[in-house]
């Protein structure tokens, strides 16, 4: 024991403690420096059928009941798909669940839209309502029927079905020029149903042949006519719009790493995607509803405008710059859509943001590109936990800053960073309250162009099928992919033909991480552009009031053949636009309401005359689309009767066939 | 007592343990801020050039006569600044020295200038000679401030001595405006002040009404007198002025510090005074065929300069937009840019250059780097600019060839930077900077050779910055355009940062570069990269002109003089310059002697177009690549 209180280290104990003391505070310093990152999860919510509507020209019939979650694509339910086709393209429709079909649901109907799955189980009862309906001069879109549809469909099933490849030919479909070789690249998904060999239409039934064998094929039943889609129409255009399961992408739930949206497309891989593939098959389909009679629906975009152009600015880093291009943009008569981070944007920004009329969304950061969005726990300069903010408190910090008469409604992933299945994401971002989400388009100055098939937004379906509660609005073109040739080229398309809304996304710190001279001159020219070609350049906020007050808006109309009279009544809803305001009436803001399209030509004849309300409206006053296959006219918000009458044929005019 | 000695007898091992902790500390404590050390800059010898090619003009420098004057900045001679004056104004050149000064050199010139370090001490045989040649009109001797038996002979008598002026009080036919700009302008000159002027002379140029630039004639020829301190005159334009012992005053210097002209001026001084004597004064008296010193019939040049040490390979975002525009640019970009060999790539594609932004050691941009034992490294110094080469060699796969100081700072050493960069093989500086207002404070556009303090030339030019990053202040740059394409034919030099539109894409700034290709275009200005510049001016050094005035025969249908010149043109995109007037006769045609028909010979007509140079007006007419020979006719009154 004496030995030991004169040991070295005995004397030096208390220097030894103060050492391993110092070293330990030093040990605890490095270790509590970098605080512990706690990832955080966000609730999801599932689709849900969005309510019916009792009134429209057309009617779509969908399921009763959901259909099992689906664990791969063919499992799929696309019945929806008819929705979104429907909704992009008419506006006013109606639906129904097939249970609630009867005479008086079918009666002042033009078209009933039968989607797969509601074919295959229709009741013999349904089956013969709807016959009925075609021989009293209806019109009929079967998508893949059973034998029990025998009687009206064009041809029986029988064979095995195989999966649909290529459109082999379009004869039957009259069309000509550019638009035939598009149509012909259009990609298909799902499988094809056997048919017998048709001649094409009007020698034979066959207005497309998939594969060699009529894809699609027209019956006159009685006074009515039945198209036949031996492939699936909804599916094909949900795989182009909503992307399809590759090796890449699992369509189950997962645990692999996220995939920048660009890897979900179902079109082959290139880098330029000039056409709008999903939105020209269901325009193929639907449009040729008006060869039998002229059926009229709400444009797509407010007055006459061709098409729509949204410029974005994600702001990762700083609130400040994304709102300086918003400012731009302001200044240039029009209005930017910004996403906002939640731990940069602040009340004094959306004050400006709602000085210059900017649209505020939210950039739900992911880490990527920069650092997650955390709250830390701890006492003073020791902060050991980092928790990262999950989408839902991303939401609320953004949307307590602004005011309440503009509550977020629209985001952006960040990189487009998208859980790698069919719908996580969406349910994530649809739980969060939002309602438009633009993350779906191409990865820099990789691609350019409709990826996902379409410029315009569309409900995602769930496993099941269902439609979730919000839209995803695809971008055409993103940071160094942007130049002003690109976007003139796209909005000359859109002009003369594919109507579509054109969303650019410039982060604003772009000329940092990716510069490009085209970054800066599409930022310049992009606002000319849109009014050289007549495009409505708007924010994806207004963009999505204006859509949801079209929906909201109804439209009936009556097709006298006798006196070749279209009679078209309307009750038009419209919403608060700044850009339209500021274009017509800079003092008074002005309603973006849809315009009333109608057919161009009925049976080879152009249009004699048109009143709205009963006042003429001269021929000249009423735009034509780019297409030329509808004239636009500019109607006010309200009730309104539209009468338009077609010139009569020479005295040796064709028969009327679709 | 036990207790105390028990004690005690460990106080070595306690000393130890507080030691190792406190050095533990300590070494912590400066591995994370380490201690900085200096580093000396590297240094090259200057050089004597000699070029032998006859020509028109010989320049005579006198080497050693530069190596003896006096070290101090007003002292030395600086009479190697003929010879940037001389190539910029003409072009080919003879570099001769009193002992390579042969008779076949001066067979074949049309002009010797005399430089001062010859010309104060001029051996009497040369002298004879020259009077010989001078006085059958063969040569046209220029004399700058000359002593001894020239000045007896040609010059003022001197008898007042050196005397500084502040104005040019007097020229003579020079065009406005720039005689205004000319006589308006602060310069500092050191002229030999005389008390009358010479019989006979006709003065050219006067300072603080003292005659500084005068001709005498003899016999068939002239004689000029250049009785101011040229070369001190045109090194303090362009290279800056220092204190006499050549350091700066400043203990942080700028580049702006090296200038000598006032923030924002609008007016090259230097070049129009090197101008005026070259083709005001020489050119009036002796025919003088130069090359117009831009390419493909411009009005003048604009440089484009990017700086970045951000963007990396996306620092080369502002080249592809020029490339669409037809036009090339340089970027110089640090070693810390992430920069490599495939930004290069995309570069040369874009036909761009790429240069060292160099992060001069001892300013807040200097790259530190520490070292020590292991991974205790408790010093820290400054990357070298020889690391910075080698980095930037081994990143980008090239050895950079043009450079520029990160941040405009300079060292108290006037040249040093020069020295530095010459010695690792940098040939082209851009670091003269204007600070925050555009316009031509080191009084030219144009490279300039650097001199060392010893008056002898570096390996390297000095190119100007005229129109720097976010000019405040100063001429717009549409105006710069626009007294270049009228009168002042300048090289350009616009510096930008590719980074500059990285916090966020500014469209206005944006739209106003995007302008300047347009404005370039209507000012035709040509909008070029740095290197490609040079390499113009390298071949236009390279070529040759010889000129003999001939009298023209009657059934040229013209009586008075004719020029024939004959060129050797490197390049298919250069110009020859000539006077207008000669001798009291004017211009009338030029054709070109050798076109052939078929089988003959014959000549053809060729197209001139007249030009004010700086006030002065000259006629231009452009070349074929190879040789031309060119008969100039002038036309009595």
């Amino acid at each position: 024991m004496s030995r030991n209180r004169t040991s070295v280290i005995y004397a030096l104990r208390w220097d030894l403690t103060a050492v391993l003391v110092l070293i330990m505070l030093a040990g605890a310093y490095w270790w509590l420096k970098e605080p512990t990152l706690r990832l955080a999860g966000s609730d999801t919510i599932s689709g849900s059928r969005p309510p019916d509507r009792a009134e429209g020209d057309i009617l779509l019939l969908l399921p009763d009941s959901p259909s099992a979650t689906a664990s791969n694509f063919d499992e799929l339910d696309c019945s929806y798909g008819w929705f979104n086709s429907l909704w992009q393209e008419y506006g006013s429709f109606a639906t129904a669940l097939t249970r609630d079909l009867s005479p008086e649901i079918l009666a002042g109907r033009s078209v009933v839209i039968v989607p797969s799955r509601v074919a295959r189980n229709m009741p013999t009862a349904g089956v013969r309502a709807i016959g009925d309906f075609a021989k009293r001069g209806g019109q009929v879109i079967l998508e893949q029927p059973n034998d029990a549809w025998l009687a009206v469909a064009a041809s029986t099933l029988t064979g095995k079905p195989r999966r649909a490849q290529h459109i082999t030919s379009i004869e039957g479909l009259g069309v000509h020029g550019d638009l035939r070789e598009q149509i012909a690249g259009i990609p298909l998904t799902g499988v094809l149903m056997p048919a017998p060999a048709a001649a094409p239409f009007p020698e034979g039934a066959s207005i497309m042949d998939i594969d060699d064998q009529p894809g699609w094929a027209v019956t006159q039943v009685g006074e009515g006519w039945v198209h036949t889609l031996y492939f699936n129409l909804g599916c094909s255009v949900t795989a182009l719009q909503q992307g399809l399961p590759t090796r890449d992408m699992v369509f189950g739930k997962d645990d692999k790493p996220e995939i920048h949206a660009s890897l979900r497309r179902s079109q082959p891989d290139t880098t330029e995607f000039p056409v709008p593939y999903a939105d020209l098959l269901e325009r193929a389909v639907l449009q040729r509803l008006s060869v039998v009679r002229p059926i009229p629906r709400l444009w797509l975009y407010p007055g006459n405008y061709a098409g729509a152009m949204v410029m974005t600015h994600p702001a990762p880093d700083a609130s400040r710059s994304g709102l300086a291009l918003a400012d731009a943009a302001h200044r240039a008569g029009a209005s930017a859509t910004v996403f906002m981070t939640a731990d940069l944007f602040t009340s004094k920004d959306a004050t400006f943001a709602e000085s210059i009329g900017a649209d505020v969304g939210l950039l739900w950061v992911r880490g990527k590109r920069r650092e997650l969005v955390l709250e830390t726990v701890g006492i003073g300069p020791l902060q050991p936990i980092a928790n990262e903010l999950d989408l839902n408190t991303q939401f609320t910090r953004v949307n307590i800053a602004l005011p309440e008469a503009r509550p977020l409604r629209v985001a952006r992933v960040e990189e487009s960073a998208w859980a790698n299945d069919w719908s996580t994401t969406f349910q994530q971002l649809a739980a969060a309250r939002l309602r438009l989400d633009s993350s779906f388009g191409p990865k820099g100055g990789t691609s350019w162009g409709y990826l996902f098939g379409t410029g315009f937004p569309f409900y995602p379906l769930d496993e099941r099928g269902l439609p979730l509660p919000l839209v995803e609005q695809p971008y055409v073109m993103e940071g160094s992919g942007a130049s002003p040739q690109r976007l003139e080229s796209m909005l000359r398309g859109s002009a003369q033909g594919f109507h579509q809304s054109i969303v650019v996304s410039i982060s604003s710190d772009i000329m940092r991480y990716d510069p490009a001279p085209g970054v800066l001159l599409t930022l310049r020219d992009a606002f000319t552009l849109a009014k050289k070609h007549n495009h409505w350049a708007t924010s994806l906020g207004e963009l999505l009031d204006f859509l949801a007050a079209r929906r909201k808006s109804v439209l009936t109309s009556q097709w006298s053949a006798e006196e070749r009279r279209l009679t078209i009544t309307v009750n038009l809803l419209g919403t608060q636009s700044d850009r339209v305001a500021a274009e017509e009436n800079p003092e008074k803001p002005k309603d973006a309401t849809a315009g009333v399209a109608f057919p161009r030509v009925f049976d080879g004849e152009e249009v004699e005359s048109v009143t709205l309300d009963q006042q003429d409206v001269p021929l000249k006053e009423i735009a034509t689309t780019g297409s030329s296959t509808d004239r636009i006219l500019i109607v006010p918000p309200g009730r309104h009767t539209i009468v338009v009458h077609y010139k009569s044929p020479a005295p040796a005019a064709a028969l009327i066939a679709p | 007592m036990n207790f105390r000695r028990s004690k005690n007898s460990h106080l070595p091992w306690r000393t130890a343990l507080w030691f190792v902790v406190i050095l533990a500390i300590v070494l912590v404590f400066l591995n994370r801020t380490p201690l900085a050390v200096d580093v000396e800059l590297p240094a090259e010898e200057p050089v004597e050039l000699t070029r032998d090619t006859p020509s028109d003009v010989v320049v005579v420098i006198d080497w050693q006569a530069v190596r003896n004057s006096p070290a101090t900045f007003s002292g030395r001679d600086f009479s190697a600044a003929w010879i940037n004056t001389l190539e910029q104004e003409i072009g080919p050149i003879t570099i001769a020295t009193p002992t390579t000064l042969t008779a076949r050199v001066l067979d074949e010139a049309r002009v010797i200038i005399l430089t001062s370090s010859v010309a104060q001490n001029i051996p009497d045989g040369i002298t004879k000679t020259l009077r010989d040649y001078a006085l059958a009109g063969k040569l046209l001797i220029v004399a700058e401030r000359p002593a001894g038996e020239l000045r007896e002979k040609f010059g003022a008598n001197g008898r007042v001595g050196l005397q500084r002026g502040r104005k040019f009080s007097w020229v003579r036919d020079l065009g406005e405006p720039t005689r205004a700009n000319l006589l308006d302008a602060d310069v500092d000159v050191e002229f030999v002040g005389s008390t009358t002027p010479k019989e006979n002379a006709t003065t050219w140029l006067s300072v603080d009404g003292a005659p500084v630039v005068y001709s005498v004639p003899i016999g068939e020829g002239s004689i000029v007198v250049v009785d101011f301190d040229f070369g001190e005159f045109m090194v303090s334009s362009q290279q800056g002025r220092p204190r006499e012992d050549f350091s700066l005053a400043s203990t942080t210097p700028s580049t702006t510090d090296l200038a000598v002209y006032g923030p924002g001026n609008r007016f090259p001084v230097a070049d129009t005074v090197e101008r005026y004597l070259i083709h005001g004064v020489i050119g009036r008296l002796t025919p003088l065929p130069t090359f117009w010193p831009f390419p493909s019939g411009s009005e003048g040049v604009i440089v484009s300069l990017h700086t970045d040490r951000v963007l990396g390979n996306g620092g080369a975002w502002m080249l592809r937009y020029e490339a669409s525009r037809e036009a090339t640019s340089t970027l110089l970009t640090s070693i810390d840019s992430g920069f490599d060999a495939q930004g290069y790539e995309l570069v040369n594609k874009l036909s761009g250059e790429v240069g060292l932004l160099w992060l001069m050691q001892n300013s807040d941009d200097a790259l530190m780097e520490s070292f020590g034992l292991g991974p205790i490294r408790p010093f820290a110094r400054p990357r070298t600019l020889e690391s910075q080469v080698s980095d930037f060699e081994k990143n980008v796969g090239i050895k950079p060839i043009a450079a520029q100081v990160a941040g405009n700072v300079w060292t108290t050493d006037w040249v040093a930077p020069l020295r530095a960069m010459s010695s690792q093989g940098i040939r082209l500086d851009f670091s003269y900077s204007p600070g925050g207002a555009s316009g031509y404070r080191f009084g030219t556009g144009f490279p300039f050779l650097a001199l060392d303090e010893s008056g002898l030339p570096l390996s390297i030019r000095v190119l100007p910055i005229v129109v720097p990053q976010d000019a405040g202040e100063g001429p717009t740059t549409p105006e710069l355009l626009t007294t270049s394409a009228a009168v002042d034919h300048q090289v350009i030099t616009i510096a930008s940062r590719p980074a500059s539109f990285a916090d966020f894409p500014d469209i206005p700034k944006f739209e106003s570069w995007v302008e300047l290709f347009d404005q370039a275009s209507t000012q035709k200005h040509r909008i070029m990269s740095a290197g490609s510049f040079d390499s113009f001016l390298r071949s236009r050094r390279a070529s040759s002109v010889h000129t003999r005035v001939l009298t023209s025969s009657s059934d040229e249908g013209v009586s008075g003089l004719v020029l024939r010149v004959t060129v050797e043109s490197k390049r298919g995109d250069l110009e020859l310059t000539f006077p207008n007037e000669l001798r009291g006769h004017t211009f009338s045609k030029a054709r070109q002697k050798v076109n052939r028909v078929g089988d003959e010979l014959v000549s053809g007509e060729l197209e001139t177009s007249q030009t004010n140079y700086s006030g002065l007006s000259l006629r231009r007419v452009k070349l074929d690549s190879g040789f031309n020979t060119l008969d100039l006719y002038f036309e009595a009154p």
